[in-house]
């Protein structure tokens, strides 16, 4: 039963780190392996927000996502417009050349040490005389569900959002139809990196800071992506889903270490039997 | 006497990498397979020729038979990986090579009766180890890189030329037309990947002896991203291209690994040398998106200066950027 728990947290972080990473592909049409360094920056921040200034988390948390955000659509100004055009091997090329340039600042900056935000361990929650949570991992799945729900009345019901679903349909009819592609990408970015934020950080909350978070998550989040059928939302909601509790649930018979394997073999699986995913295109 | 030690050590890593690089370039460069499972070949090749020559574990064989051994070992499980994953196109079979070698580092770092874990094995032997005195050691070691680098060159460049290196390009130009004039699409993808695959087990091979330890931390994608990194700097599709950035990005990641700093700023420089690689591979990318050198179409070429008044227009800077 843990497990299970277990795995429904993992899934939800999951949710949120590949959401952004999914959007962004749907629209700019390449894999930005940069994403997993803004989950790193994003905790990172929180770590600044909490430890160094003093500030109260959830403070920090709402600090550190609208930095991260900010920070992820400027990158990608810099970075990713100019090439554009140049086609999805460059854009490629240059998400993992700036996915260097961050992990190489932040590593001069923090250094090689393990940290953690150095919150007390919150008190468990009884359900039918039960220990079933912490009130930390229910904050993590009360926080991601809140994400998730807001992000679909986004999408569906404003305006942006189902200009988004019609130009991760097919980007120049879009623009024909007077969508402002310019304006909404930024909004993407700008969704995209905060998520990312927010992932970087309740995953420092169930475990540790540590460098390499972002070079490992981002290959759990690029399964997730492909399971899930083309930066299908929903479908990458369900995929996060599967792929977290199939993580935790397999350490019952398989050890601990293979855990990260398991999203891979998935990922291969669903590749060689449903290459179009779980989910085919649709609605964005 | 040091410097020379340094520098010897300097162009033995430079050349593995260049190594890897050509290896890459044969699939990645020229027959444009996305292809992020490098390390893992790599990986595999390592631990082969140490599991076949390594006393305990490992089966104490010649060092000859391992080098061999390493070679068909990889070149099998690249034919299977290559078997099952090479159906899938361009973004999906990145992710699926990626998949399959970060399985592959898993399985060494927990298959301790194997591979000893993530403790590796140490003190493995290197060739020629007993009539080569250890002070010149790295000197003879760099040279015996190079030598086997200038086959690697020689080899791919021949492939190149070849009537199938025209066929791996006019695959990775476009896909479709090669098929329609009854080509074998999967049939060629599966030989180069498999072709491309030992050779960078053999270069597996060299990476130990450099080491002299094998562990499974020697073998994070890091080492993937580095030799694609080579790959687009020194120009996708071309070998003088590969081994020239694999060189120069071996040459700024190690150089400020030596230069005296107190202990303080060691942390700083570590991340200083990330932030160069990055920042290189985006300039290049920004502003010479062909790499360093471009890919020349020798044979295109040739074919212009035969007949003058071809209608053929040569390519030229821009008409090829690194995303076809």
């Amino acid at each position: 039963m843990d497990y299970v728990v277990y795995g429904i947290i993992t899934g939800c972080i999951l949710i949120i780190a590949s959401i952004g990473f999914s959007m962004v592909w749907k629209t700019e049409n390449f894999l930005n392996i940069a994403h997993g360094q803004l989950l790193l920056i994003g905790a990172y921040m929180a770590y600044l927000f909490k430890s160094v200034l003093n500030f109260p988390f959830a403070l920090a948390m709402v600090c550190s996502v609208i930095a991260t955000a900010v920070l992820g659509l400027l990158l990608a100004k810099v970075f990713y417009f100019p090439v554009r055009k140049s086609g999805i091997l460059v854009l490629l090329f240059t998400s993992i050349g700036l996915s260097w340039i961050i992990y190489g600042v932040i590593q001069a900056i923090v250094g090689p040490e393990i940290r953690t935000f150095g919150l007390e361990t919150s008190k468990m929650i009884d359900v039918f005389g039960r220990q079933i949570m912490s009130a930390q991992e229910l904050f993590i799945i009360v926080v991601s569900l809140i994400c998730v729900i807001a992000l679909h009345f986004v999408l569906t019901k404003t305006k942006n959002g189902k200009g988004f679903r019609a130009m991760a349909e097919n980007r120049d009819l879009a623009q024909i139809r007077g969508i402002n592609s310019r304006q909404l990408s930024n909004y993407v970015w700008l969704i995209s990196s905060g998520l990312a934020g927010l992932a970087g950080i309740l995953l420092a909350m169930t475990g540790t800071l540590n460098m390499e978070l972002g070079w490992q998550q981002i290959l759990i989040i690029m399964s997730v992506v492909i399971v899930g059928g083309m930066g299908n939302i929903y479908g990458t909601m369900l995929a996060a889903l599967i792929i977290g509790l199939s993580m935790d649930i397999s350490t019952v018979v398989i050890p601990t270490s293979y855990r990260t394997a398991i999203a891979f073999v998935i990922v291969i699986l669903v590749l060689l039997i449903r290459p179009q995913g779980l989910s085919r295109g649709g609605t964005a | 006497m040091d410097i020379l030690v340094f520098l010897s050590g300097l162009i033995a890593l430079g050349g593995i990498y260049a190594m890897l690089a050509v290896s890459l370039n044969v699939n990645g460069g020229m027959l444009g397979l996305w292809d992020l499972g490098v390390v893992g070949y790599f990986a595999v090749g390592a631990y082969s020729y140490t599991l076949l020559t390594h006393d305990s574990p490992g089966l104490g064989m010649p060092m000859i038979a391992g080098v061999i051994g390493s070679v068909v070992i990889t070149g099998l499980l690249s034919l299977f990986i290559g078997y099952t994953s090479l159906r899938l196109q361009s973004e999906y079979l990145l992710i699926t090579t990626f998949a399959f070698a970060e399985i592959i580092r898993i399985i060494a770092a927990n298959e301790e009766w194997l591979t000893n874990g993530n403790i590796g094995i140490f003190g493995l032997d290197r060739p020629f180890q007993d009539f080569i005195p250890g002070t010149i050691y790295m000197l003879f070691f760099a040279g015996l890189v190079l030598v086997v680098l200038a086959i690697y060159y020689v080899f791919a460049q021949k492939l190149a030329d070849s009537p199938m290196g025209r066929y791996m390009r006019a695959i990775r130009e476009n896909e479709q037309v090669t098929q329609s004039i009854g080509k074998k699409i999967f049939a060629t993808k599966l030989k180069v990947f498999i072709l491309s695959s030992c050779m960078v087990g053999l270069a597996g091979c060299f990476y130990v002896w450099y080491m002299s330890i094998i562990a499974p931390n020697m073998f994070t994608s890091a080492i993937t991203f580095t030799v694609w990194t080579a790959l687009v700097l020194g120009g996708m599709g071309n070998n003088r291209g590969a081994v020239v950035g694999a060189f120069v990005l071996i040459l700024v990641q190690e150089a400020t690994r030596f230069i005296p700093v107190p202990a303080e700023y060691s942390i700083l420089l570590a991340g200083l040398r990330q932030f160069i690689s990055g920042l290189m591979l985006i300039l290049v990318l920004r502003f010479l998106p062909q790499g360093l050198i471009a890919e020349k179409f020798k044979s295109v070429e040739k074919l212009l200066n035969f007949q003058q008044n071809s209608m053929i227009i040569e390519p030229k800077g821009g008409r090829r950027n690194a995303a076809s």
